[in-house]
């Protein structure tokens, strides 16, 4: 069941993204996930999309924690969704916190497709 | 009194693993092509010896921004557009601020950083009006004209004949 995320969470997963302007090691991409930005973003590195994710939630757009029930991904309990525009077009971003602790976040962003 | 917070960095490797979860992501380097969009079509990419990352324990490629800022460099290169650095130093060189040459480009401070960044590729017909406004006071001149007047470049003009002919 799908629901905003929790306040920790919250500020783990924008950490993460915060961190990851300016230092390696914070947010990480499947080859899938990044395969698809290059195939339909024209032009976009992912620094910038990771920028325009972290403003999205950031300026009040919902960061949705959803309960994991996928039997390979039972390991991480939640992922993460955001659904936002680039260029006019709905995107759907699936992200999982590898690390949730605030101090020390980690994100990765498995799944990019058309909403 | 709260600790500060220890001052961030490069997180050290290894690091978890997005597909298996094991802690053992680590720099490699390889041989590898992607398929980018640009200007409507997808361009295939070979980077020969691209500094990437991958898990050791189950072989999964992962990327992070600076694995992609290889690729779309490559891009650049394969397409012969100018670079972030050029764009940066040709704005210097002119003792122009980007806010400056936004408004001549008739576009937002934001987008023309994003091209001077690298963030995102500057499309082809910008490309090619970098390099006239960067080489061409004349250039320059038109587009700001543009800038002023709506009239302007509404009606062809033929260069007139020299003196010579």
């Amino acid at each position: 069941m799908a629901r905003a995320a929790n306040p920790r969470f919250l500020q783990a997963w924008l950490a993460a993204l915060t961190e990851g302007q300016r230092f390696a090691g914070y947010v990480i991409w499947k080859s899938g996930a990044r395969q698809w930005v290059n195939e339909h973003l024209e032009g976009y590195r992912l620094d910038e999309v990771e920028w325009l994710l972290y403003q999205h939630v950031a300026g009040g757009g919902t960061l949705e924690q959803v309960e994991e029930r996928r039997e390979a991904w039972m390991d991480c309990k939640y992922h993460f969704d955001v659904r936002f525009e680039i260029e006019g077009t709905m995107i759907y971003f699936e992200t999982v916190l590898l690390r949730d602790d605030p101090e020390d976040p980690l994100i990765s962003i498995v799944s990019v497709h058309l909403v | 009194m709260a600790n500060p917070s220890p001052p961030r960095g490069d997180r050290p490797f290894p690091w978890p693993c997005p597909s298996c979860r094991a802690i053992e992501v680590s720099p490699t380097t390889i041989a590898h092509t992607s398929t980018l969009l640009y200007d409507g079509r997808h361009v295939t990419v070979d980077v020969p010896r691209l500094k990437a990352l991958q898990c050791r324990a189950c072989g999964e490629l992962v990327f992070d921004a600076r694995v992609d800022e290889q690729i779309h460099l490559a891009l650049r290169q394969q397409l012969k557009l100018l670079t972030p650095e050029q764009i940066c130093a040709a704005v210097a060189s002119l003792g122009a601020k980007e806010d400056e040459v936004a408004a001549d480009f008739g576009v937002s401070t934001a987008t023309f950083v994003r091209w001077a960044t690298g963030r995102i590729i500057q499309p082809p017909a910008v490309d090619r009006c970098l390099r006239g406004y960067f080489a061409s006071p004349a250039t320059r001149a038109a587009l700001r004209a543009a800038s002023r007047d709506t009239t302007f470049g509404t009606v062809a003009v033929v260069a007139a004949p020299s003196n010579a002919e």
